[in-house]
């Protein structure tokens, strides 16, 4: 890790400006969006080592230009001087496409003058890669040492450090970060039964990060030979407890991606019409926002130059905000969230979650579970989708445990699929834990793409759903 | 740049091998909101992904580390030559077991056919015929093209030098039905290999009245078991997973106790599976490593008969590497459609997503749209679950005759899955 804004994009800023200055003499408005972003994957298991860039690997510009009709943009990884009345032509052939279909009516985007770097480096030592190695390897042979059950065991670690950069005629930004994610992965065979369980999670510090990962290899191994003689759940209607990262995919999954505000400009959610009403159980307040947390997801302005904030969106049950990025906040006339995000400057901004929860709330634990006659405690994220318009929902938990009268008894259901109609299952939220935790190490797909890096999570919840 | 970065890597002796993956792409997008068009894209980019390999002997075992960084814009040969010092520098910590390269017997290319219209004339074309088969209330509230181009050009230590350049037109639709009762979406995307106006404007029309049916659709009530038949992309998924343990780095990481030979069904009174992977172009012609693909069957009639997979872990397990690839391949069955459809089913349309877990046996999903068949009427249902057991479905599961051909998946377009639980 470098520890510093890329010196790349720095040497590049100059020639940026003069492109803008080119462009902003035919075009209603210019910007450009600049990223070099670094990050390197290393993954051990018991045979193999691995050491290669992670997905988010990336280092391009976008220029975005406005004509009074539409928006195009130009998504390129090389400029130079003596590319800049290449890249001009570019930009003039693409605006100038004749469409037969009618373009949307859109305003000139409003930006307030702003010039400001922001900067948050790794916290601690830096390890080399052989002591990242050295120590993975250690980890992986412990957990293997753990119990004769266990075949295998992965223990990796991505380091990130994000530049990015937006310029515009009025706005000069620079933000440089980094993040680290340890994950665990943990395989257990008895005869011819094979389980795997795994773990992750997010820190801005390699060194604490890294020494983390050997609890989390512990707990994986644990857990994997505990799932051998789990069962698969017998479909019908629970009462269930939420471990954080349960709550925070429902969160994600059930209202986060249907308040992303580009949703309501092309009349895809629902949401929309449930402005100022009850969606939730009064229990239930919810946040986003790069600034609403500290986590993976935590940059200081997004891929349209929009600094980041903290947004309610539900506020003790009833629903008072969405979240956007800049286009879709002009197209509805309202102020932009923060919340435009790019998977790659390859690709366009769309209105996307940062670091997602519920706030935590008065109950404790012990007597919520205390409160269960017959159901499970949900513990962590597989996956989930949305489906924004007609709020069904669906959530996979690796696994849940059964409780009894109050009491676990022991046994462990995997996979946990639960599914339902998103108002019921907020409404049925009926008690709040003082916990709360934010896991980021997840990603976060739009439909089936535009992968982003996202955190979620929030206290233990006690609600109603359906498993099956 | 690729020779900049072959002469940099050669002229350092701690690099035992190399390989550089060129990527060159150029996509056209358009984004369509409400049926009228929001933003245009273009995007052109060329990158490097350069690997240094670093073979060494410690207590008379040979070793090859490997170490990766990504090259996306001009480096001074001084920064260049930074990067491999560090890269071979992490590769002599990588105890990895020893393994050969990829050997290439000589230079090689491969193109598909150039589509020759103008790319927004193409995308404004294909937008046009989802939009005319629109109507006021049932129409796509969002729609997204991109047509794609990609050229990979992969050269390393060995003498291979292969180029493939491969053209992809995808599209994400919305068709959704604004009602008196209530309004409604549902979530498409495609992937064509080839432009087939016929073939998208059957796919819009079918989108349309699917969300039709999901406009209709009630909760099923009062059934808790039924036969389910999959189509399409869930098929493939459903297939993908049954082989995806048999990989050699499956196999040689012990993710599966199968070996060749073995049972995959058990007890079976429907259909042998034969499943396999090849390509969906000519023209994908290798993989990463520089492996020129071949078709693999890896299960036959219901018995593991192949392992499959890339070039390291083909040598770990002593054998030849089959290349990686993404289109899972399946014979068609013996059953119509029609005779599928004769007993009461239900007939997914669309899923939240499939879940399947093959350690735990678990196969289901949530459903935004079925089509449940009483016996005598068809009922579009929405808003439950179903699951089953994977063991169940293979001992019993039925291909149909019907053949669906996508990039990802070519097989029976519809399988019956029999006794499902309904929540």
């Amino acid at each position: 890790m470098t520890g510093k804004f890329s010196k790349y994009l720095k040497n590049k800023k100059p020639i940026l400006k003069q492109l803008i200055a080119q462009l902003a003499e035919k075009y209603a408005y210019v910007s450009v969006l600049a990223t070099d972003v670094t990050g390197v994957n290393i993954q051990v298991d018991r045979s193999t080592t691995v050491v290669q860039p992670t997905s988010i690997t990336e280092s391009g510009f976008v220029i975005k230009v406005f004509n009074g009709v539409i928006y195009s943009e130009y998504s390129v990884n090389e400029i130079e001087e003596k590319s800049l009345p290449t890249i001009i032509k570019t930009i003039d052939s693409l605006v100038s496409q004749k469409s037969t279909v009618p373009h949307v009516k859109v305003q000139k985007l409003q930006e307030e003058p702003l010039t400001q770097s922001f900067i948050r480096k790794n916290k601690g030592k830096v390890p080399s890669t052989e002591q990242i190695i050295t120590t993975l390897k250690t980890y992986v042979n412990e957990a293997i040492a753990y119990s004769p059950l266990i075949i295998n065991a992965h223990a990796g670690i991505e380091t990130t450090e994000i530049s990015k950069m937006f310029l515009s005629n009025v706005k000069d930004l620079e933000q440089y970060y980094t993040w680290s994610n340890p994950r665990s992965y943990v395989f257990a065979r008895r005869d011819s039964n094979t389980k795997y369980a795994y773990d992750g999670f997010g820190i801005n510090s390699v060194e604490k990060g890294l020494a983390s990962l050997q609890a989390s290899m512990t707990k994986s191994a644990k857990l994997a030979i505990e799932l051998l003689d789990s069962t698969t759940p017998k479909p019908g209607i629970y009462d269930i407890i939420t471990d954080p990262s349960i709550t925070g995919l429902i969160a994600h999954e059930a209202f986060g991606h249907g308040v992303e505000m580009d949703m309501f400009v092309r009349n895809r959610s629902q949401a929309q019409s449930y402005m100022n009403q009850r969606v939730a159980s009064p229990l239930v307040t919810m946040h986003d926002g790069a600034d609403a947390t500290f986590s993976v997801a935590s940059y200081f302005f997004d891929d349209d130059g929009v600094l980041a904030r903290d947004t309610k969106i539900i506020d003790k049950g009833i629903l008072i905000s969405g979240i956007s990025d800049a286009l879709s906040a002009l197209q509805l006339g309202t102020v932009p969230t923060g919340n435009g995000r790019r998977e790659s400057y390859k690709r366009k901004a769309y209105s996307r979650m940062t670091n997602t929860f519920f706030e935590s709330g008065s109950s404790k634990l012990e007597n919520m579970i205390k409160s269960i006659e017959y159901g499970y405690l949900i513990s962590t994220t597989n996956n989930g989708m949305e489906d924004p318009k007609n709020w069904g929902i669906q959530c996979t938990a690796q696994f849940g445990r059964e409780i009894i009268n109050g009491e676990f008894t022991g046994k462990i259901i995997s996979p946990v699929v639960m599914s339902g109609y998103v108002i019921d299952l907020l409404n049925s939220i009926s008690a709040v834990s003082k916990d709360f935790k934010v896991i980021g190490s997840g990603s976060c797909g739009k439909g089936y793409k535009e992968w982003v890096r996202v955190s979620d999570g929030g206290p233990c919840l006690k609600a109603k759903v359906k498993i099956g | 740049m690729i020779k900049k970065i072959v002469k940099s890597l050669q002229a350092n002796p701690q690099v035992t091998d190399w390989l550089v993956n060129e990527t060159q792409t150029t996509s056209n997008q358009a984004f369509y909101v409400l049926q009228k068009l929001e933003t245009i894209r273009t995007v052109t980019t060329s990158e490097y992904s350069v690997t240094v390999y670093h073979r060494f002997n410690e207590n008379e075992n040979e070793y090859l580390g490997a170490s990766s960084f990504v090259i996306s814009h001009k480096l001074s040969t001084k920064a260049l030559v930074k990067m491999i010092e560090e890269a071979v520098f992490a590769a002599s910590f990588i105890k990895n077991k020893a393994y050969n390269l990829v050997t290439g017997i000589k230079k090689q290319s491969w193109k598909e056919k150039t589509l020759t219209v103008e790319p927004y004339a193409m995308i404004d074309k294909i937008a046009t015929v989802f939009f005319n088969e629109s109507k006021a209330n049932i129409r796509f509230n969002a729609l997204e093209v991109f047509l794609s181009q990609t050229t990979n050009h992969i050269v390393n230590s060995r003498g291979v030098d292969l180029k493939k350049t491969l053209n992809k037109i995808n599209v994400e639709a919305i068709p959704s039905y604004d009602g008196q009762k209530h309004n409604v979406e549902l979530y498409k995307y495609y992937t064509y290999k080839a432009l087939d106006f016929e073939v998208i404007k059957a796919d819009a029309i079918d989108a349309l009245k699917d969300v039709t049916a999901r406009y209709d659709a009630e909760p099923i009530k009062d059934i808790h078991q039924l036969d389910v038949i999959l189509s399409d992309k869930d098929a493939g998924e459903f297939f993908d997973n049954l082989i995806s343990d048999f990989s050699y780095v499956g196999i040689y990481k012990q993710n599966t106790d199968k070996k060749i030979g073995d049972s995959v069904q058990k007890d079976v009174k429907g259909d042998l599976l034969t499943i396999g992977y090849g390509v969906a172009s000519k023209a994908d012609t290798f993989d990463r490593d520089g492996v020129i693909v071949k078709p693999v069957k890896v299960i036959e009639n219901g018995i593991l008969l192949n392992y499959y997979g890339g070039n390291q872990y083909a040598q770990y397990l002593g054998m030849n590497p089959t290349g990686i690839m993404d289109m899972v391949a399946v014979p068609k069955g013996k059953t119509t459609i029609e005779k599928m459809r004769k007993k009461p089913h239900l007939e997914i349309i669309a899923l939240s997503g499939i879940q399947i877990d093959i350690y735990s046996g678990y196969i289901g999903g949530e459903v935004r749209l079925a089509l449940y068949f009483d016996g005598g009427d068809y009922h579009p249902v929405s808003g439950f679950s179903f699951s089953g057991n994977i063991d169940a479905c293979l001992s019993n599961i039925i291909l149909s005759k019907e053949m669906v051909s996508r990039t990802a998946y070519q097989g029976p377009k519809y399988i019956k899955l029999p006794a499902m639980e309904l929540l």
